[in-house]
């Protein structure tokens, strides 16, 4: 199956930098992961409220995958979608895309697993209720 | 993620080391996830120029990133030393898998560990060819059957 934005729930702008493009003239494959984190990090703060400073409960990467389809280039801008997975007891999963205005399909698809933690201890603790209870109204 | 198991040094038939930089921590004082993947990319790309005789700036066959993946198993910090071991898990005609352990010094078990495929495509078309002879016996010293 063939994932187009209408699959995904946040979709968020993400421009490239020159610095992107590696001497083979497109992003890097490493790049695709600093956008695919911009994606999910300003999702948890501007929807989810996550003050990474002070809150006590914070999320670490657990597993991301990427698959590279076709190559970007700066100076294009991007679109980074996202949906929510699964929800598990500590840990959840994000289904991510870039797209470029080029084509239809994503330039590059993946995941991302996010696992709650004590800041102190840093041992996985059950996903905050509140937060939960936000990432299932983004789940698709 | 706890289902994976961990990697051990052993598994890897070649190390290269790998200096940790300060801007590699990010905001909470480990190195970020997205940097552990210009590690893959620094072993795997040493490999096939030292080894595999890979030249970069004029070579007609280049390798293209279609799959990376990471299992983030351990933090690591700067200025921490590293060392990122490598394997061939699959050798095809025109890709590999390459599958990769980050170490701290003096560790068995991996802090991070993840698989690169790379297609090998003719620069000029950018369609996939079979992988060079000299890199292939570079590949084939370092594969490891599961």
């Amino acid at each position: 199956m063939v994932w187009t934005r209408e699959d995904f729930t946040y979709l968020t702008p993400i421009p490239t930098r020159w610095n992107d493009n590696d001497m083979l003239g497109h992003v890097n494959n490493v790049i695709y992961y600093s956008y695919f984190e911009a994606v999910v990090v300003r999702f948890l703060m501007e929807k989810c409220g996550v003050d990474w400073g002070e809150d006590r409960y914070i999320p670490y990467a657990a597993e991301n995958l990427c698959r590279y389809k076709k190559p970007v280039a700066f100076p294009e801008e991007l679109i980074g979608a996202m949906r929510i997975d699964k929800i598990g007891n500590t840990s959840f999963t994000y289904d991510l895309a870039l797209f470029s205005q080029k084509w239809e399909e994503p330039a590059a698809e993946g995941h991302w697993v996010h696992v709650f933690v004590d800041r102190e201890t840093e041992r996985p603790v059950p996903i905050p209720e509140n937060i939960r209870s936000l990432l299932v109204e983004y789940q698709k | 993620m706890a289902e994976k198991l961990v990697e051990t040094r052993k598994r890897y038939p070649h190390l290269l080391p790998v200096q940790t930089r300060w801007a590699d921590n990010d905001l909470y004082g480990h190195v970020n996830n997205v940097t552990y993947y210009s590690y893959f990319d620094t072993v795997v790309n040493c490999y096939l120029i030292d080894e595999g005789g890979l030249d970069i700036q004029a070579a007609e066959v280049i390798g293209i990133a279609v799959e990376t993946h990471c299992n983030f198993n351990d933090s690591v910090a700067y200025p921490e030393s590293l060392e990122a071991g490598l394997r061939v898990g699959k050798l095809g005609n025109s890709s590999v898998r390459y599958e990769i352990g980050i170490f701290k010094k003096g560790t068995d078990e991996a802090a991070a560990q993840g698989h690169f495929v790379h297609v090998f495509v003719d620069r000029a078309t950018n369609r996939p060819v079979p992988i060079p002879p000299p890199i292939r016996a570079a590949l084939e010293r370092i594969v490891v059957e599961d």
